[in-house]
């Protein structure tokens, strides 16, 4: 049950970041001093490099992160899962670095490194002691600049992708209801498109699709520089310049397409190899102000933030309905879908359970959230934001997202503070519009194996 | 010669042109060999006293937006004494559930509604207890932890949850490798008189009353030996005033003393290898307690650990040792202690080189004495700050830790970090080597744990003086000679023996009398149960017919949902041992088996405790530390079985009926039966329900037992 939460919590710590750069080359070196003592600078180079520096005096750490604008959403039928592929392949050396060679590198002076990517974008991190910051940016240069694709390591990528896959999706009950429930929110999207692609197409990517879509995505004006922590932008330019600067534009891409909620599909009810029955929720979202941003997070935490949030009150307990009950927003460039959940006992149905949810959703639109009940949610939504914040490593990421998701930088810094500002009448007015029914995607998993008509009948019915 | 000018002229012009011609090597991307020191900007920091003597530091960190309070209380391992061995894990696990404030749910309840992240964590210094959450919470997190510390709750239901996964986190522990390899070299390190000396045990939990938990609290989880960090944006009037409100109820005790005797100087190296027989490698761990004359000294052991073994893939273990194939993984460290500094080195290694890694890690310390360390090595050093992590003190909750760590063995707080991080700054190859004197690659404490039949040969070829023990053998010198002392004395007319054997005879006498039990010339039992097997549920039946005082033939059988997935039978005699076959059919069973049949045999609790008695020749028995659950202290005893491995009993005090079984699993780990429902049948009485825990947890009814049947000779055939 835990793994399912986890789960779940980490399709919102994976989801709910970065993306969308603005195509037009940022004209302007803006300089803000914010109350948190963190100094902000953004600049482009001529190749359309956008980059963005927050320096932080502390420890002697920097975090060196880049995040190029392309994800599983650009991916054309018949490559679905080459965004997937092209992150593995980003750590399979160039010229001047042996496959492997850039983690072992960043490892030896005591630095860590993290990759992950989602249907908007595809992010690198570095963190290091401070005095090896322009290893790490040489290090990210030379990928964007000069990847080496072999056929052996695109056909070895591409069976470790297949396996993960295979055990998060096809071989996950819960993997593939969020698939499910994926296809039915976003329809036509390419956002329906999970991360991890097709298995079909997946066997059949090329070196030359790698090629490609190195060559058309990760590019310097495809992609935003972001270095925190304790370096000096006199220090930084020169370097960024230098090790970037004479890399190449790629040609301009095209606009993405954009996300309108529809009404939804009738519920589902699917049987699939789950332990136990399960409710999935969806609620889709279109793309939301920064405010709205703030308040989906606190309405989040309301209904599905561990044991106190209204589901899990409402559902689990000793003697009650569920096992667990929980949820969490899945936030993404243009649009998103707040996921919630109740895995059940079997002796309560699917439709009992889905309707006590309905229900708490209803009084979520009818009536409005008590203050105190308001201020633990906003502390609970704004503690796990500030905690990000804390690290050079959880800085730089929360950069990068406000960069690409909000298009305003300085939301990185402002977010605990809109969530303790998201107010009773931000809720009511989120949940009246997004919690409509007839918006709703709603899936009800029963274990294989049990008969059907076990799985609609009332409880206590033989 | 036209031709041979222009082909010379063509030489000439041509190798440069050639050579301009073809592309330029590219430069592989490297580590920079120089590459500047790291500057830590240090918050500021302000400590005062509050009237109960809790003593307070507060950190200011601007871009801090979390409060991480932090509460250390000295209850660590190292207070503990041999009578509370355990306590302070058992202690702080009862406190964090509940206080009698606030009941263990609403506990959670209120730290989901601060929105904060509370922690608790035991190490032999102290317990620290942490929490996390938004600035606006820091009265809440205050008031929090002081309810936890000032007012448990200790209530006993809780007590029995907390005891039982620290008992199999424990017994996990032991179980691995790993664990296995700092239970024994702590005790080769401190000596069994030193706290730090022995490794807490099941046993010790089990036996530790809620009166000696409670005493233990009451001594050590006092504001006038704890402290408190505060790090956040948050200044120090403000941390003043809210912290004295919340912990105005604790109350100032006495300072009690914890026990310091002296860490054993020892000369030259020992060794301990502990035969884990299908270890897939060799875990080593060995070192020495450090000591240096000053701060300056001390920065430079810092520095010498760091390029030996702390520096990951940059440490000389990695670059010189791993390399060349030796060991998969190893790292160093030194860990404060009361008593000084103590330098450990972890390493894993191929089994079949256990002995060169050995040497060659050693080895990497004797040379920094020679040459110091290298120019490239001395500048990472200085750009990664060596020992002063910024990864752990860059973030709140990191840095209120390390604080507190550093106040605990009273090297001064932040200001130990500070002085730290600038004697680093200015550290020399001179100082380096200097300090280097105080290593003593050639008086090590060693553990290896690995297949000794591997490993032993290595070290005797290379004339090592070594001690082999077994790997479920006891933990400390003095429990092994004692067990050595049983199994050598005379097994049945020692002192302890004779203690240990009264206990059996009462409980035989409860279960109908030792003469009945012998008057007995056959018995069938039949029994049904289920077991949990990875997901899924097994029934199991059995029948076993016992022809005394030898014979004994199981029949089993094994379903899944109704389907019968498993059938075995074994028949054990003085003459033979058979079992079922793939066919099933019944067969001479291979050696191995027939040892664990006869073992099993022996064990069998319907007969255990007349097989003790009745062993010849007699095996070695003795009492030992009683289990206490629910307010009720059990006595135990420990018996070797005849195959060689100690098991433990413990009896019911009301009945004097035997209550549980205890005994080593094949994983490395325990099995425990607990005996239950005991009924009459013919004026004996027999267990009617048994659950077992382990690696599969089961429990079986009997269901049918038959005093004196007539049995067919051809069953025992």
């Amino acid at each position: 049950m835990r793994r399912l939460i986890v789960l779940l919590a980490g399709c919102a710590a994976v989801f709910s970041h970065w993306p969308a750069v603005a195509a037009a080359p940022v004209a302007r070196s803006v300089a803000q001093t914010k109350s948190k003592g963190v100094s902000l600078q953004t600049w482009a180079l001529k190749n359309g490099l956008k980059v963005v520096f927050a320096a932080r005096q502390g420890a002697p750490l920097v975090s060196v992160q880049i995040v190029y604008h392309v994800g599983s959403r650009d991916e054309k039928a018949g490559t679905r899962g080459l965004a997937r592929i092209m992150r593995e392949l980003m750590f399979r050396g160039s010229a001047r670095v042996p496959p492997g060679g850039h983690s072992r590198l960043i490892a030896r002076v005591g630095g860590r490194v993290a990759a992950h990517g989602d249907e908007d974008i595809t992010a690198f991190a570095n963190t290091v002691p401070a005095p090896y910051t322009e290893m790490a940016i040489e290090l990210e240069a030379e990928r964007m600049r000069g990847l080496s694709l072999k056929e052996a390591d695109v056909a070895a990528v591409r069976q470790f992708v297949l396996r993960s896959r295979q055990r998060q999706v096809d071989g996950s009950a819960l993997g593939k209801s969020i698939e499910l429930l994926r296809g039915d929110v976003f329809g036509g999207h390419p956002y329906a498109n999970g991360v991890m692609g097709v298995v079909a197409d997946l066997r059949r990517i090329s070196v030359d699709d790698c090629a490609r879509f190195h060559q058309t995505h990760f590019g310097p004006n495809n992609a935003t520089l972001v270095v925190a922590g304790a370096i000096s932008e006199a220090a930084l330019r020169p370097l960024v310049e230098k090790h970037f600067g004479a890399i190449a534009p790629n040609p301009a891409l095209a606009a993405r397409q954009g996300f309108t909620p529809a009404p939804a599909a009738p519920a589902k009810a699917l049987k699939l190899p789950v332990e136990k029955p399960m409710v999935a929720i969806g609620v889709p979202l279109p793309r939301l102000s920064p405010r709205e941003r703030a308040s989906v997070y606190v309405l989040s935490e309301v209904l599905a933030g561990g044991s106190a949030g209204r589901l899990s009150r409402r559902l689990v307990g000793p003697k009650s309905a569920a096992l667990a009950a929980g949820g969490a927003p899945l936030a993404l460039e243009d649009g998103g879908v707040l996921v919630l959940f109740a895995v059940h006992q079997p002796d309560h149905t699917s439709d009992e359970i889905r309707r006590i949810m309905l229900d708490e959703l209803a009084q979520m639109r009818d009536k409005p959230i008590d203050l105190e009940e308001l201020t633990q949610a906003r502390l609970r939504a704004a503690a796990t934001v500030a905690g990000a914040l804390s690290s050079t490593e959880g800085l730089a990421n929360a950069l990068a997202m406000a960069t690409a998701v909000e298009g305003e930088l300085e939301q990185a810094m402002l977010r605990p503070q809109q969530i303790l500002d998201v107010s009773q009448s931000d809720i009511g007015r989120l949940a009246n519009q997004y919690l409509r029914e007839d918006m709703l995607s709603i899936l009800m998993l029963t274990p294989e194996g049990r008969p059907a008509a076990e799985a609609s009948q009332p409880k206590g019915t033989p | 010669m036209k031709h041979f000018a222009l082909t010379i002229t063509c030489w000439l012009a041509c190798v440069p042109a050639v050579a301009w011609a073809q592309p330029k090597a590219p430069v592989p991307i490297d580590v920079p060999a120089a590459p500047g020191a790291a500057v830590w900007a240090w918050p500021a920091e302000q400590a005062f006293t509050l009237r109960n003597g809790l003593h307070v530091a507060v950190i200011t960190k601007a871009d801090e937006s979390l409060v991480n309070v932090a509460l250390f209380v000295p209850a660590g391992k190292a207070t503990e004494t041999p009578q509370t061995r355990g306590a302070a894990d058992l202690v702080a696990g009862w406190v964090r559930a509940g206080s009698s404030r606030r009941d263990a749910m609403p506990l959670e309840l209120r730290v989901e509604e601060l929105g904060a992240d509370v922690q608790v964590q035991v190490d032999r210094l102290g317990t620290t207890l942490l929490c996390k959450a938004m600035f606006p919470r820091l009265q809440g997190c205050l008031a929090l932890l002081a309810d936890l510390v000032e007012a448990p709750a200790f209530k006993s239901d809780r007590l029995i949850e907390v005891r039982s996964q620290l008992a199999a986190q424990v017994r996990q522990q032991l179980a691995s490798d790993e664990g296995r390899a700092r239970a024994h070299f702590y005790n080769l390190v401190f000596g069994d008189e030193h706290p730090a000396g022995q490794a807490v045990q099941p046993d010790d939990i089990g036996g530790l009353t809620e009166a000696t938990l409670r005493a233990f609290w009451q001594q050590w989880y006092r504001p006038n030996l704890s402290r408190l960090v505060v790090v956040g944006n948050v200044s120090s009037d403000v941390v003043n005033q809210a912290a004295a409100a919340a912990f105005k109820g604790w109350k100032a005790g006495a300072s009690p003393r914890a026990p310091s005797p002296p860490v054993p100087v020892r000369e030259g190296t020992r060794l301990l290898l502990v035969d884990s027989p299908t270890a897939p490698q060799a875990t080593l761990m060995f070192g020495h307690m450090l000591a240096a004359k000053d701060a300056a000294e001390w920065a430079a052991l810092e520095s010498l650990t760091f390029v030996y073994g702390g520096a990951g893939l940059g440490s000389r273990l990695a670059q010189n040792v791993a390399t060349k194939g030796l060991i998969a993984a190893g790292g160093a460290a030194l860990e404060p202690t009361a008593q000084g500094r103590l330098l450990r080195t972890t390493l894993q290694a191929p089994a079949a080189k256990t002995w060169d890694a050995l040497l060659a890690a050693a080895s990497q310390l004797k040379a920094f004495a020679e040459q110091g360390v290298l120019p490239a090595e001395l500048a990472e050093l200085k750009a990664r700050s060596a020992a002063v992590d910024p990864l752990q003190l860059e973030t709140g909750d990191g840095l209120a830790l390390a604080v507190l760590e550093a106040e605990a063995v009273k090297t001064g707080g932040l200001s130990y970090f500070k002085a730290l991080s600038k004697a680093v700054e200015v550290v020399d190859n001179k100082a380096l080597q200097s300090a280097a004197s105080r290593l003593k690659p050639d008086a090590l404490a060693v553990v290896i744990v690995g297949p000794a039949k591997v490993i032993a040969p290595q070290l005797q070829k290379a004339k090592v003086r070594f001690e082999q023990i077994a790997f479920e053998d006891p933990l400390s010198v003095s429990a092994r000679a004692r067990r050595d002392r049983l199994v050598h004395n005379d097994a049945a007319t020692s002192a302890e023996s004779m203690q240990a054997r009264g206990l059996i005879m009462k409980a035989l006498a409860a279960a109908g009398g030792a003469p009945a039990w012998r008057a007995l010339t056959t018995l069938t039992v039949k029994k049904q149960g289920q077991r949990r097997e990875g997901g899924r549920i097994v029934t199991m039946t059995s029948t076993t017919h016992y022809r005394r005082p030898n014979d004994v033939r199981v029949e089993q059988e094994a379903r899944v949902r109704d389907k019968v997935v498993g059938q075995a039978a074994f028949v054990l005699t003085a003459q033979q041992v058979r079992g079922t076959n793939a066919k099933g059919a019944l067969v001479a069973l291979p050696a191995e088996n027939v040892s664990r049949l006869r073992a099993a045999t022996f064990e069998d609790v319907v007969f255990i405790l007349l097989n003790i008695l009745d062993a010849k020749p007699p095996v070695p028995v003795a009492p030992k530390q009683p289990w206490v659950e629910k307010g009720v202290s059990y006595p135990g005893i420990e018996v070797q079985v005849p195959a060689g491995a100690w098991i433990s009993l413990y009896f019911d005090p009301n009945t004097n009926l035997l209550s549980r079984v205890r005994s080593p699993d094949v994983a490395g780990g325990e099995s425990e039966q607990r005996l239950l429902d005991w009924r009459d049948v013919g004026g004996l009485k027999f267990p009617f329900k048994q659950l077992s825990f382990g690696p599969n947890t089961s429990e079986a009814t009997l269901t049918d037992v038959q005093i004196n049947p007539v049995l067919p000779p051809t069953l025992f055939e």
